[in-house]
């Protein structure tokens, strides 16, 4: 397995935000994690990506303990991230960003000579070409498309030849369009690659198109677990989360 | 016990002082976000307009009243004036860049007022009903510091009266929270913030007005005076006007008591008790984290290496300064030896601030730091190379320190904190009087006989401190100087890259500090002296400016800033009387015509061309 | 007092100026003093000091200036910073080519000014800086110093503190050198003559930014039985109205330096201390005849009397043109030995560049504070020659190292 989590809780202030949450994501599997609002995703998530300490549980990352590690320390260790509100670097272009996060990956960051310009151009320009962005890589990061950004973010966390990936609702913001093919390049490369990706999601033809199997939270426990048809059809998920109304 | 009541009553007096001068100024930041360097100046001009009105009026309590509120009026009107003028074309500035025209705005005012009120100390006339004092706890209290423990209060009230009863001061505190919103909403924002600007130039004016039974109008007033609003509005918390007045509390208490305990700490203890504050309550007593407007988050324009033709020009002009012993007179040198050393002091600071993102109020610690170090390696005997040495190193060792104390703050706050430190710093050369000569300084600190001659130390200080800034330069097009803007940027992504923010920005302040450090030795060694205002406020406020003035994310800026501040402030201190009227005019212009600072807006018009 | 008769005065001048001189072959050229003031950082005080360095160069250029050839002052602002100052000293020097400095208001500003000339083998006159250490511990060959220094001042005090006999005193001073100076001599030399004095509190208001009301509760709270004052300007206006009004200065006798000066003086106004022992300058009180014909001659010039720094100014040109004329040449190694010793007017009288020290005799008025019409004079007051109030020759030797 190259994710293992096991009873995950984090408490707030006495609410239990999240409790005894187990599962695994192996690789080359898409694990997708939903639940309604306040069920507990984005706790859970920040527990795993290192933005927030568990208070119980345990991460596992092939085999190696990462429960409460940092985000950095994570990064070296293989994990890939998104941010559901897109950060990358607005200041530098495009193809600067990836150089960048391959650097800083390669421990080859802390350089005050040569000029960044010249160095791991190629491997970006491989990178940004995975994800459809070659042909912008000397626009600014900061007037992208709104699409194109999330590419970009793709693109750095792959820099880090990550063994998991972590994507926090990965088409938020997107056209119905976008969101598809986006997925469709996440479900390509996590194949291709034999990457694990954990992603959270609200929109279900994304999470149902995609995911090899789907986790459901609500109210910070796990209720249910499965392939899509078998949650498409759970009687409980379908009444706490689903409701009526979807096909 | 009777000491200690009348003692509190003082600080609760001092308290209100306090807080009406501070009150105003963090209004006007809590809405426009401008740090208002001209609040002193405003706070002066109450008290002489003040002396003015009063000194005509009959006297009595309340042709006094009427004659102060009057005097806060004017000063309103000013600040809407100002506002309007000035400060509105400057908005979409980056962060901190309304500084510089508030500051040019502050020599206007000083030159003007002494053009006006001419240079004696004026002094209000107290009639006797000024002149009372109260019999308490066996001593006797002054009757109108005890009417001014009052007023704080009742200022306050009538602020948060403001504030929450009525629509303006909802729409008020609904643009502290979110600027953009309050437009979108159809408010003119226009309006708005030509308003909260009066309302804070009035309270400040009304402060200046107020002080006129006590003190003097003086022509050096404004500056204590902003260092004291700047204490109180970062202890209290930016932006609110409850914590102003918990802050201008606690501040003049503990200065009401702390100078029978500790005389001589009257030159740091507001700044002890900033950074204390500070420390436990990153964003003061009552503050909240200062929401970046959307406009201007993440929206730090590219670096891209300078275009051919700008280099070409960096290096003719780098080849003319080299020659320039051979053109140029030991005047002349000596200016563009002054120039040197401030384009290395303006590139360090540069570095922090523009792709290392965090704005500092206190650089010339480092500066100072280096200067008495190697002034006292030098008199020990070790010589001027290693004295610069070590000078640089003792500097980059504590900006660094106080780097790994402030990284995790943010904006203002950040530069707040590096104000205290530098305030100590200079605090301590002040008073360590055997070990920096106080401020008489260490005299007899001149360069030895090989550099000895103006060209020849012109040509070490173009070696080192040129090269230093180009090797800083060359840093920022590394690979480090991208982890650090990548921090500045988007610190969530940066460390999800595997990039430590913490430590790349303790990195960028020991670099930087080690240049300005290295830039202090040189001053010490050009000037034949060290002395402590090489690490106070003024010296601070100049690198700002030249690095504001050439344009903060500009690569060249800080060159080009420096290179026009100190040729600007060198040749009018010679030439005119007026220089500060100048000046002041001079950096307002500037302001208004290239509001990305000059090297920007060059580096703008020739890639377009 | 001593005063030397207006016609002892005259012949002097005339015997120095009738020395062998050695006339320039460029006759016409006129001499060149290069003069360093901090204009706009303390106008209160140079713009006085201005009119009376122009009104004394009038004066000495039409009875024919010094050495045959006319005076000229190139002036400049250092806007009371140190790093500046000695960059435009050296703009006067190697741009303007004059033959010496002057100037100065502040300490820190006299002793860069002093060092500079120092390495840059000029002389240098240092008119109003009040620190000890410009002519002992940072002493010169080629700097001189015109006004009575913070140790002599604090001397001339020192008499009619003693007189009082109180034995708990309390100081209050600005926290900087000038400050920490005069409280320091204070207290030596009172505790050499009053052995059983005791100081029971100090106070130290930062320059300029002095919190009056505490400062005065903590002295009150000291009950000392008498004080003494080193503040000026601002601070001292603040700190008068408070302890007038909390009544710190009832039966409490207080001993001031510099206050009884008209820049400090006339902004008191009818808050001016009634009593105080102070140094200064009663203007048109004293009726000698130096005295009578400055203030005479300024305030029909300038349709205003004169303050402080006009005497300092008058007399600083004047005692620069008796050393000039006394040396015979303009050679800073002439200047040195013409200087040292060299005698000038003032408007207090004769004065002397004493060759041990360089600093001059020029004395001050020691006297009481008090109120007529609204407004403060001095009064009981005298004139004290500042060569009665040095320190023996082999102490200030030790001093000068």
């Amino acid at each position: 397995m190259t994710l293992a989590v096991a009873g995950l809780a984090k408490s707030f202030g006495g609410v239990q935000a999240v409790g005894g949450v187990s599962f695994a994501v192996a690789e080359g599997e898409m694990l997708a994690l939903i639940g309604p609002n306040g069920a507990g995703k984005s706790t859970c998530f920040n527990m795993i990506g290192g933005q927030l300490r568990p208070d119980a549980g345990r991460v596992t990352l092939a085999g190696a303990d990462v429960t409460g590690a940092r985000p950095g320390r994570l990064a070296r260790l293989g994990v890939g991230r998104t941010f559901q509100v897109t950060e990358t670097f607005a200041s530098m272009t495009v193809r600067e960003n990836v150089q960048t996060a391959l650097l800083a990956h390669q421990r080859r960051i802390w350089r005050f000579a040569r000029p960044l310009a010249a160095q791991q151009e190629e491997a970006a320009l491989r990178l940004l070409d995975q994800v459809g962005l070659a042909a912008q890589s000397a626009r600014a990061a900061g007037v992208l498309a709104y699409g194109d950004v999330k590419r970009l973010e793709l693109a750095m966390a792959l820099a880090a030849a990550p063994r998991l990936l972590l994507m926090d609702e990965p088409t938020a913001g997107m056209a119905a369009a976008e969101r598809a093919a986006l997925m469709a390049l996440v479900r390509r490369l996590a194949t291709a690659q034999r990457l694990a990706v954990l992603f959270t999601e609200h929109d279900m033809e994304a999470v149902f198109g995609v995911a090899d199997r789907i986790i459901v939270l609500n109210r910070g426990r796990l209720i249910a677990e499965g392939d899509p048809e078998a949650i498409r059809a759970d009687p409980l998920v379908r009444e706490v989360y689903l409701g009526g109304g979807f096909a | 016990m009777d000491f200690f009541y009348l003692q509190a009553l003082t600080g609760l007096s001092g308290a209100s002082s306090l807080f009406l001068l501070a009150a105003g100024l963090t209004v006007i930041f809590g809405v426009t976000r401008v740090v208002n360097f001209a609040h002193g100046g405003l706070f002066m001009l109450g008290a002489y307009i003040g002396w003015t009105i009063l000194t005509v009026l009959p006297s009595g309590p309340f042709w006094f009243a009427l004659g102060v509120l009057a005097a806060a009026l004017a000063v309103a009107a000013l600040g809407a004036a100002l506002e309007i003028a000035l400060l509105r074309r400057i908005y979409r500035a980056p962060a901190l860049f309304q500084l510089l025209a508030t500051f040019g705005v502050l020599l206007v005012i000083e030159e003007l007022t002494q053009r006006i009120w001419g240079p004696d100390d004026l002094s209000l006339p107290r009639p006797p009903w000024l002149r009372g004092a109260v019999p308490l706890a066996g001593g006797r209290f002054p009757a109108y510091d005890l009417a001014l423990i009052f007023v704080g209060p009742l200022v306050l009230a009538l602020l948060w009266a403001l504030f929450t009863r009525t629509r303006w001061g909802t729409l008020v505190r609904a643009a502290t929270e979110d600027r953009e919103m309050v437009g979108a909403l159809g408010v003119d924002q226009r309006l708005l913030f030509t308003a909260v600007f009066a309302l804070g130039a009035g309270l400040a004016g009304l402060g200046g007005a107020l002080t006129l039974p006590d003190q003097s109008a003086t022509l050096q007033m404004d500056l204590p005076a902003i260092t004291d609003a700047f204490v109180i509005v970062v202890v209290g918390g930016l932006g609110s006007v409850g914590g102003a007045w918990l802050a201008a509390l606690l501040i003049g208490e503990l200065q009401a008591f702390g100078i029978v305990l500790v005389p001589q700490a009257t030159l740091v203890l507001a700044f002890v008790v900033m950074a204390a504050v500070l420390a436990l309550r990153p964003n003061g007593l009552l503050g909240r984290p200062i929401a970046e407007t959307r406009a201007t988050a993440g929206l730090a324009p590219m670096i891209r290496p300078a275009p051919t033709a700008a280099r070409a020009l960096g290096a003719v002009a780098l080849l003319l300064a080299a020659l320039a012993p051979f053109w140029l007179g030991a005047y002349g040198l000596s200016i563009l030896t002054e120039a040197a050393i401030a384009i290395l002091f303006a590139a360090s600071l540069h570095l922090m601030m523009g792709p290392g993102g965090m704005p500092s109020f206190g650089h010339a610690a480092f500066f100072g730091l280096g200067a008495y170090a190697a002034a006292l390696a030098a008199q020990a005997g070790a010589g001027m190379l290693p004295g610069l040495a070590l000078g640089l190193l003792l500097a980059a060792v504590a900006a660094a320190l106080l780097g790994a104390f402030v990284a995790r703050l943010a904006g203002v706050y950040l530069a707040m904190l590096t104000l205290a430190f530098a305030q100590i710093v200079w605090a301590a050369a002040f008073q360590w009087v055997q070990l920096t000569g106080g401020d008489n300084g260490l005299l007899n600190v001149w360069p030895p006989r090989w550099a000895g001659s103006p060209a020849a130390f012109f040509w070490l200080a173009l070696v080192l401190c040129v090269g230093t800034a180009l090797l800083l330069r060359r840093a920022l097009y590394a690979p480090f100087g991208y982890a650090l803007r990548a921090a500045r940027d988007s610190p969530l992504r940066a460390e999800a890259i595997g990039l430590s923010p913490f430590a790349l920005r303790v990195a960028a302040f020991a670099l930087a500090g080690a240049g300005a450090g290295l830039a202090g030795g040189l001053f010490g060694f050009a000037k034949g002296g060290v002395f402590p205002s090489y690490a106070g406020i003024p010296r601070s406020v100049d690198a700002l400016l030249m690095v504001l003035l050439g344009g903060v994310h500009a690569m060249s800026g800080p060159i080009v800033g420096a290179l026009a501040y100190t040729i600007l402030y060198d040749l009018l201190l010679q030439v005119t009387d007026l220089w500060r009227l100048v000046l002041g005019l001079a950096i307002i212009a500037l302001v208004l015509a290239f509001p990305e600072g000059i090297a920007g807006a060059a580096l703008r018009r020739w890639r377009a061309a | 007092m001593n005063q030397i008769t207006r016609r002892a005065a005259l012949a002097g001048a005339a015997a120095a100026l009738a020395a062998p001189a050695i006339v320039r072959a460029a006759g016409e050229e006129p001499i060149r003093i290069g003069e360093i003031n901090s204009y706009s950082a303390i106008p209160a005080f140079t713009l006085p000091y201005r009119k009376g360095w122009e009104m004394a160069l009038t004066r000495i250029n039409n009875a024919g200036g010094v050495l045959g050839r006319k005076l000229e002052i190139i002036s400049r602002d250092d806007a009371g910073k140190p790093a500046d100052a000695i960059r435009l000293a050296g703009e006067l020097v190697n741009e303007q080519k004059v033959d010496l400095l002057a100037g100065g208001f502040l300490s820190n500003i006299g002793l860069a000014l002093s060092d500079f000339a120092n390495h840059a083998n000029k002389l240098y006159v240092a008119g109003e800086p009040l620190a000890d250490a410009l002519v002992w511990q940072d002493g010169n060959a080629t700097c001189f110093r015109l006004r009575p220094s913070t140790y002599m001042q604090v001397a001339m005090l020192v008499p009619d503190a003693l007189a009082l006999k109180a034995k708990r005193w309390a100081t209050v001073a600005p926290n900087y050198e000038y400050g920490q100076s005069a409280v320091h001599w204070f207290e030596t030399l009172m505790k050499e003559r009053q052995p059983d004095i005791e100081f029971v509190a100090e106070q130290w208001p930062a320059l300029g930014h002095i919190d009056a009301g505490a400062t005065v509760g903590a002295l009150e709270q000291a009950k000392p039985n008498a004080l003494f004052n080193v503040t000026f300007g601002a601070d001292l206006t603040n700190f008068v109205r408070q302890g007038n009004t909390r009544g710190l200065f009832q039966n409490r006798p207080v001993v001031s330096l510099l206050t009884g000066e008209p820049e400090y003086l006339i902004p008191l106004g009818a808050d001016t201390p009634v009593g105080w022992i102070v140094t200064g300058y009663p203007v048109e009180q004293d009726r000698q005849p130096a005295n009578l014909g400055f203030v005479n001659a300024y305030t029909e010039t300038y349709k205003e009397p004169p303050r402080m720094g006009s005497v300092v100014g008058y007399a600083l040109v004047f005692s620069i043109a008796a050393g000039i004329a006394r040396a015979g040449g303009l050679e800073t190694a002439q200047l040195e030995k013409g200087f040292a010793g060299a005698s000038f007017d003032t408007p207090f009288g004769t004065a002397t560049y004493r060759p041990i020290d360089h600093q001059s005799t020029m004395g001050t008025f020691v006297g009481k504070l008090a109120l007529v019409d609204g407004k403060g004079t001095m009064t009981d007051w005298r004139y004290v020659d500042g060569a009665t109030v040095m320190p023996p020759d082999d102490v200030v030797a030790k001093l000068r190292k």
